[in-house]
């Protein structure tokens, strides 16, 4: 069947089925969320008003055989950086949603009443249900509910409370193979979503395929594809500590911030750490190897027990450690498993809440280090919508400014990830200059080389370093439009049959012959479209900055302070 | 100095057969090797158990010194008291960013190639040589077999923090003399370093 999208429109509880767009056919994923909020929404609206559409795509080759093809982006202009958003998640639903035949699913609208809706989506399309059962539910006893109601096979994407009390670090959780949740954590979307009237949407894709115009290339792209993937060290290490593994790296370079940021190194990291993660979970008969949706040949994931060897947390991810952990000076990794078990129950950002808990500290609300106190925050005053908890659920930027706080580590209101740009300073860049605000993920380690886009400008200095970040971001999107983990970056880096494969996996896909650089240029079409948006938004080169007290304030133990100039900069958008 | 160690107590732990994997996260917080101050960092990995030249090569992307990564491994360990950790291939942008000879390098705050390749001291140093992630899990058995000295709070943290582990020890001595984990952690507590060893029990001590 051909792709089609769906759309619902809640101010009138209507839907529809339309044909693809010729402009959008070529797209998906991020590329396709960030062209269809690009068309549809207006740049200056509010994020939570009846102008803001939730965008939901699955990337172009999921619902294929294709290995870790199963990202699903989700975009809309967020209510915590007023920038356009694209979030992604692993779990089932993007798979679901192709099999749908389901291009994009576009919410727009607002409800007139106080009503909390679901919506179905089937092959035949999307269908509205005024919702009571699981409305003020954390997210797993939710996911819990609707398993028993609707099977454990469909896809689920869910709110919990924070989403339902529209804060702006409310994400969307996506539920995975075993029944537990993965997060479009960042931005806010699950406050667009709450703002919609929508707490959860069920994808059951019945007997629905994705077809592949031809199978026989397909198939031998994509055993290349995954035999890259499984044989390369990174992602042996992955499946084998996660993504924690880099706790004790990055603490070594001294770039893990501490304390608020203003430490590079953390005293507890080898309690924290990767290699104590994965004794413990061994030691608790959890898993040290999941994936979080089906064909993922890396399994990064991992299950982690509490100390009666009972579920805790999944996909227990180094951002989300070092967040609750160094950021925050808390070196007991039961007390930040029982943390990150709570933002995932309330379905909030688990990055944007500790960094602006690890804030709330500095203000003096509770002492850092306190691992007790973190959890009160979450439960007495988050989960509860208390004056203090909505603050805290307005991110790191909200904490700041009702406390005082000057130290406060955001771009564009989004907090700055694991990473500290004065001691890694490519980093720092990409989060002054990526269009959806501080993220890690938005200039990833693609293989560079292979896409044309090394650079030309010596790496080493100043102007380099830009282009290699924006070379880095124009791939990272173009990859976010295929529906894969960006894990497969590594294999793609040091392995020159990978990257070719993933190609010829799009081309036999779809019948077509895409080159690198089409790759190349489907990538900078996306950040170009991003960036007119946001700039139709009213931002401007001078939002393009890390806060000022990188530039005052050197970090411990290298004493580096962030030195690249607004006009260094703004150079990387030439292009 | 290491050469004189008849002071820092020996403990020796005996452990159930195929249960060395359970401790080698003790290596994240390093040992302490003694060695020539002209050393490099190949020749220092090569003076390790278990490491091979084609092993050293393969296994270990990531190096950093005194918190700056390294890439050239045939330059010379650089300072009186230097701390390295070893790592296998590392995730993310920052992990290619750390790793040697990385084409990412070029996002670095610090070049590690600004240190000396040799030092002119001939006096030994004392080198805080920590193992990270697949070198640990890979070499830890190894060195923790062969015996080597630590950081006595590094030992005691690790005591502390994995409790459930260490009730489950065959047995404990200190200098040849037999002792429970309450004495063990005095022992600890009142010294700065230990020489420690592990064995599982299919290996005699």
């Amino acid at each position: 069947m051909a792709d089609k999208i769906f759309r619902v429109n809640m101010t009138d509880l209507s839907t529809s089925v339309e044909d693809v767009p010729a402009d959008w056919a070529g797209h998906g994923g991020r590329g396709l969320t960030s062209t269809i909020v690009a068309a549809e929404v207006p740049p200056t609206c509010h994020p939570l008003g009846p102008n803001n559409k939730l965008v939901v795509a699955p990337g172009l080759l999921s619902g294929t055989p294709a290995a870790n093809s199963g990202r699903l982006s989700c975009g809309a202009k967020s209510p915590l950086t007023g920038t356009i958003k694209e979030s992604n998640s692993g779990g089932t639903s993007a798979q679901s949603l192709a099999k749908c035949g389901c291009k994009a699913l576009i919410i727009e609208g607002l409800p007139k009443g106080d009503a909390w809706y679901s919506l179905a989506v089937t092959p035949e399309g999307v269908t509205i249900n005024e919702e009571t059962e699981v409305i003020g539910k954390g997210n797993f006893a939710a996911t819990e509910l609707l398993s028993e109601r609707l099977g454990k096979s469909q896809g689920i994407i869910t709110i919990g409370p924070a989403g339902e009390m529209k804060m702006r670090s409310a994400n969307l959780s996506v539920k995975d193979p075993d029944g537990h949740l993965r997060s479009c954590g960042r931005g806010g979307l699950g406050a667009v979503m709450g703002s919609k009237g929508v707490k959860f949407i069920s994808i059951d894709s019945k007997d629905g395929k994705v077809e592949v115009a031809d199978m026989d290339k397909f198939r031998a792209a994509n055993k290349a594809f995954a035999k890259a993937l499984v044989d390369h060290p990174v992602s042996q290490a992955l499946g084998t500590y996660g993504t924690n593994v880099l706790v004790n790296i990055i603490n070594e370079s001294g770039g893990l911030p501490t304390r608020n940021f203003t430490q590079g190194q953390f005293e507890g990291h080898e309690q924290i750490s990767g290699e104590t993660m994965h004794d413990v979970i061994k030691e608790r008969d959890g898993k040290v190897k999941h994936n979080c949706h089906k064909g993922c040949v890396i399994q990064c994931s991992q299950i982690y027990n509490d100390v009666k060897n009972e579920y805790k947390t999944s996909g227990f991810e180094y951002e989300s450690i070092w967040a609750l952990g160094a950021d925050c000076a808390i070196d007991n990794l039961d007390h930040i498993a029982e943390a990150d078990h709570l933002l995932d129950d309330l379905g909030i950002d688990s990055i944007e809440t500790a960094v602006a808990i690890g804030v709330a500290m500095e203000a003096g609300v509770i002492e850092f280090g306190d691992g007790e106190g973190l959890i009160r925050l979450l439960t007495d005053e988050v989960a509860k919508g208390t004056g203090l908890g909505r603050i805290i659920g307005g991110g790191a930027g909200d904490v700041g400014r009702a406390f005082g706080v000057t130290r406060v580590p955001v771009v564009k209101n989004q907090a700055i990830p694991a990473y500290d740009p004065r001691a890694i300073k490519g980093i720092g860049i990409t989060y002054a200059t990526s269009t959806q605000g501080a993220d890690h993920t938005m200039g990833y380690t693609i293989a560079t080389n292979v896409l044309g886009v090394g650079g030309s400008v010596d790496p080493l200095s100043k102007e380099g370093q830009v282009e290699l970040s924006r070379n880095l971001q124009i791939a990272t999107a173009a990859i976010d439009s295929t529906g894969m983990c960006l894990f497969i970056a590594f294999a793609a880096l040091d392995d020159e049959t990978c990257l070719p494969a993933l190609i010829d996996l799009i081309n036999a896909r779809f019948g077509i012959a895409l080159t690198g650089d089409d790759v190349t240029n489907l990538g900078k079409s996306i950040l170009k479209t991003e960036h007119a948006f946001n700039q139709a938004a009213g931002f401007t080169n001078e939002d393009d900055r890390l806060p000022e007290f990188f530039s005052m304030e050197p970090v411990a133990p290298h004493n580096v302070v962030w030195d690249f100039t607004g006009a260094e900069i703004d150079t990387f958008w030439d292009f | 100095m290491l050469n004189s160690t008849h002071h820092i107590p020996r403990l020796e732990i005996l452990i159930s057969p195929g249960s060395i994997s359970k401790y080698t996260t003790l290596l994240q917080a390093g040992i302490i090797v003694e060695r020539s101050s002209t050393i490099t960092f190949a020749e220092l990995f090569a003076s390790l158990p278990g490491f091979s030249t084609k092993y050293i090569g393969d296994r270990i992307e990531t190096i950093f010194q005194n918190g700056l990564p390294v890439d050239d491994i045939e330059t010379g360990i650089d300072g009186p008291a230097p701390v390295i950790a070893i790592s296998g291939a590392m995730p993310g942008l920052a992990g290619a960013i750390f790793r040697k000879n990385s084409f990412h390098a070029a996002l670095r705050t610090s070049d590690s190639n600004a240190l000396p390749d040799k030092l002119e001291r001939s006096e030994g140093v004392l080198i805080r040589l920590k193992f990270f992630n697949v070198i640990a899990s890979e070499k830890g058995g190894t060195i923790l077999n062969s015996g080597c000295f630590m950081k006595s709070d590094s030992v005691l943290k690790f005591i502390n923090y994995r409790p459930r582990l260490f009730s489950e020890v065959l047995s404990l001595h200190c200098n040849d003399e037999s002792l429970g984990l309450d004495d063990m952690k005095t022992i600890l507590h009142k010294s700065e370093t230990v020489y420690l060893r592990i064995q599982e029990d299919n290996v005699a001590l």
